[in-house]
């Protein structure tokens, strides 16, 4: 390598120098080389920790995944070869790790019932089911019951996330004061020592029985935050061997019940001992083999093969709302593209005019709506098109619902896109527009062509070449355009015959409304319905990218 | 609005030649409505189109209560005051600086790391010729036209199972910041990479010759010169991410102060919402939208041009 000692042209700061022979790698830089030695002692860090979490939880395929993610990133940049790799794997990783895997687990879903009643496995749905067959056995004795917990009680609210994952323990107390701790896995005593206890206010208080109001370790609930651990605290079993089970009767209370279910290891079938029924596993529920009884209450996670996506044809309660909705997500996303494309166009081409003083003012003014951030403006639509106390209503004397009523929904939602959508469309039809040479319209006109002829066939084949595929693009995008739908009518108004489907839904919105409702979890059907959207989402990229100047130089 | 206009110069389009005798005849204010004043009418329309809601916005946030306000006084504040920042500034419940210290925190990690990684993408994809390099240009191409959305479930399956193992990476605010890290390949790497094209690969080979090794040329040459396009990008990143509802409403559920400005802001603003308080909600938006305009209107002139070369806001 030969050295230029006054060449600087090519970064001005930084004078060329020779790589230095002593610094091993690319870097000829120590704080460089420093860095990148830093960066990777960060990696395997990372990978001896993480390692043997994985190994001892036995996660075989993350674990091969993050000990295959360490050794690529170790061979590639401890190499002085490879160049490209090393500017390609930070983002191919991610691409794999956040896109890529995603799709294939999303079809993985898809295929499988995972959603409300089905969230556990097979062993774990036995277990539930048979902890909820319990009935009282005669005679079985009561209990004095402590909630307690290691975490802060404080934090429980009903139905936050913090509360879902307190985790808690039976303190309970017999007649003659002997306490023991029960727990998922089963009772054992506790020794007395360090223990406080009051008399209960539960059942067994007017017989002089005792109850744990404070131990060391522990935090005890009091009967507001024990409510509010719901049904947790009410499905609470604490096994005691031979399908008996330590549950609470109320929030003092608990006493030992007989589980009416017993589970056939051999044939893998529930029998319910007291009346006979059996019942079989079969598409994640345990219905009876026998008669057409109701399944049990707890399901699990099984591979229901296509039903998901046959249901969209063969369900007419599905069916029927989805082509709606199907119709819909075209309708809105092929209104919205030539609506503001249109409005764009139009006040690009009338504002391009070369004797129109205070152009640039216009354009800044237009910018406004493209820069204030989509969700504050979309809210503040919804409220100015509120029924009640909506400045449309009100500034024109109107009393008309905008958003109960399905059409005029719809309306207000293509406005609103319209009002979103116009400057983007603006700014690059007249940015399109100036970058046309003026000689060939001039050229047209000196040939014969109206004004508009001259538009018609030369300006605006020309504009359209360049802006067709930011057409696809903004199509794609409105196809999918979330945010528009769900802070202006949530997918709403619904009706009564479909509850889950609302007017306004578009396909990414229904989906995830499936999935992330309030009440309810369908999981798996949503899953199918994004792997359908993905399937649509991919014949339009493919089509537009076929369009693309970039895809044109390439091939 | 323009007064005096200039007479037209008779070579300035073919048209004022036709129309010529006309011209003489008619008053300067009629041939100056007929050829430019009508621009300015139909300009300002849309202008109040635009800028209507803004302004709704605006006196939303200055009126102490809505109630008081009727018909086209709607859009000028009748009683200013800072009565709606105030309130919402002291709220324990609605903790507007948890929201702005959320939203910037992640909207700034992940725009910086997933423009520097799609950065490095596009270098090596313009400047290094090696095999595979069209297969994977092509796959960037596809997976930037697919929305990361559309795995949400999927997305949100894997945080909650990797939460098991390491609490950290349970649906919150760091596994929200990976997600939108994910889609960093897929971002505008088509595009930087075109405007890499354009610097002239001499400049490589002039520093190359003088010793610099492609670290330093990424750094120092590539980086800078590519300033641009890069300035476009990231707004656009950043501002997508700010907007970003769907990842940020079912990853941070666990409290209000974990919420982003987005769903934190949604509570106040969603007129179907059980704790909707327009005022404040205006308050929080001005807040937030601000210094977005501001900085939109600084960089404006990148803007267009990235806007033109296909910038993509996700």
């Amino acid at each position: 390598m030969v050295a230029h000692p006054n060449r600087s042209a090519a970064s001005p700061g930084r004078p060329g120098r020779k790589a230095n022979p002593f610094l091993p790698g690319d870097l000829a830089s120590l704080p460089a080389y420093l860095t990148k030695l830093i960066l990777l002692a960060a990696v395997v860090a990372l990978a001896c920790y993480s390692l043997p979490q994985l190994y001892s939880k036995q996660l075989w395929v993350p674990f091969a995944a993050v000990a295959l993610a360490t050794v690529l990133i170790l061979w590639v940049y401890l190499g002085r070869r490879r160049i490209h790799l090393k500017y390609l794997v930070p983002g191919t990783l991610l691409l794999i790790v956040f896109q890529v895997y995603p799709i294939i687990y999303l079809i993985s879903i898809s295929v499988t019932n995972y959603g409300d009643g089905h969230f556990v496995n097979e062993q774990q749905a036995i277990a539930a089911n048979i902890a909820d067959s319990v009935e009282a056995s005669p005679n079985a004795p009561t209990y004095s019951l402590a909630v307690a917990t290691k975490g802060r009680p404080a934090d429980c609210v009903t139905g936050a996330a913090s509360c879902r994952d307190l985790s808690f323990v039976f303190f309970v107390t017999d007649l003659k004061g002997k306490v023991f701790l029960g727990t998922a896995t089963g009772l054992e005593p506790v020794p007395r020592h360090g223990l406080v206890l009051s008399p209960s206010l539960g059942l067994l208080g007017p017989e002089g029985g005792l109850t744990v109001t404070a131990a060391p370790g522990w935090n005890f609930l009091g009967p507001v935050e024990v409510n509010n651990l719901g049904p947790r605290f009410e499905q609470y079993s604490v096994p005691l061997g031979h399908s008996k089970f330590l549950r609470a009767v109320d929030v003092t209370d608990a006493e030992v019940e007989q589980a009416t279910l017993a589970y056939d290891k051999r044939t893998g079938e529930l029998v319910n001992t007291s009346t006979g029924t059996v019942y079989k596993a079969v598409d994640g529920y345990f219905v009876p083999t026998k008669g057409s009884g109701q399944p049990l209450p707890t399901g699990f996670e099984a591979v229901i093969g296509a039903k998901n996506f046959t249901s969209v044809i063969t369900s007419s309660e599905i069916r029927g709302p989805f082509l709606k909705i199907l119709a819909w997500t075209f309708s809105f996303a092929i209104l919205s593209v030539l609506g503001t494309f249109a409005i764009g166009l139009f006040l690009a081409t009338v504002l391009n005019h070369p004797r129109l003083r205070g152009k640039s003012v216009y354009r800044s003014v237009y910018l406004l709506p493209y820069a204030v951030p989509g969700f504050v403006s979309i809210l503040v639509w919804a409220t100015m098109f509120n029924g009640e106390f909506g400045l449309i209503n009100n500034l024109f004397h109107l009393h008309v619902a905008w958003l109960q009523n399905p059409w005029w929904a719809k309306f207000v939602i293509l406005l609103t896109n319209l009002w979103l959508g116009f400057p983007y469309m603006f700014l690059v039809s007249i940015g399109v527009l100036q970058s046309i040479p003026a000689d060939l319209v001039e050229a047209a006109q000196v040939d014969g062509c109206s004004g508009r002829r001259a538009f018609r066939h030369v300006t605006f084949p020309l504009l359209l070449v360049t802006v067709e595929p930011l057409l696809i693009g903004s199509f794609a995008f409105n196809f999918n355009n979330f945010n528009v739908i769900q802070l202006l009518t949530g997918g709403g108004p619904f009706t009564y015959n479909s509850v889950t489907a609302g007017s306004t839904d578009l396909v990414i919105s229904y989906t995830y409304r499936l999935a992330f409702n309030q009440t309810s979890h369908e999981y798996g059907f949503a899953a199918a319905l994004s792997v359908f959207l993905f399937i649509l989402v991919a014949a339009i990229s493919i089509s537009g990218l076929r369009r693309t100047q970039a895809f044109r130089t390439m091939t | 609005m323009t007064t005096s206009v200039a007479p037209p110069h008779p070579s300035i389009t073919l048209s004022s030649r036709t129309n010529g005798p006309e011209y003489r005849r008619r008053p300067r204010w009629q041939k100056w409505l007929l050829e430019v004043g009508w621009r300015h009418g139909i300009g300002l329309i849309a202008v109040a189109f635009a800028l209507f809601p803004i302004l709704y916005l605006l006196q939303a946030a200055l009126n102490g209560s809505l109630t008081n306000v009727k018909g086209w006084s709607s859009f000028v504040p009748t009683h200013p005051s800072l009565h709606n920042f105030s309130t919402l500034l002291a709220s324990k419940e609605y903790p507007f600086w948890d929201w702005v210290i959320n939203s910037l925190v992640i909207c700034i990690v992940a725009t910086t790391l997933s423009i520097f990684i799609s950065f490095c993408a596009a270098y090596a994809f313009s400047r290094i010729r090696f095999k595979g390099r069209k297969a994977g240009l092509l796959t960037v191409l596809l997976i930037q036209m697919f929305p990361s959305f559309i795995s949400v479930i999927a997305l949100y399956r894997m945080s909650a199972a990797a939460g098991n193992v390491f609490p950290m990476l349970a649906p919150g605010r760091v596994s929200l910041t990976l997600i939108y890290l994910g889609g960093s390949m897929g971002l505008n790497t088509w595009l930087t990479k075109s405007y890499i094209d354009t610097i002239p690969i001499d400049l490589d080979e002039a520093a190359k010759v003088d010793g610099a090794s492609h670290v330093q040329i990424f750094f120092t040459l590539i980086l800078r010169l590519a300033s641009p396009i890069l300035v476009v990008t990231s707004l656009i990143a950043f501002i997508g991410t700010l907007n970003e509802f769907i990842f940020a409403n079912i990853f941070l559920t666990s409290s209000n102060s974990a919420k982003t400005l987005l769903v934190g802001l949604f509570q106040l603003g969603n007129p179907t919402g059980g704790t909707y308080n327009f005022g404040m909600f205006a308050a929080g938006a001005l807040m937030t939208a601000v210094p977005v305009v501001v900085l939109m209107f600084l960089l404006r002139n990148y803007l267009v041009g990235g806007l033109l070369k296909g910038a993509v806001k996700t």
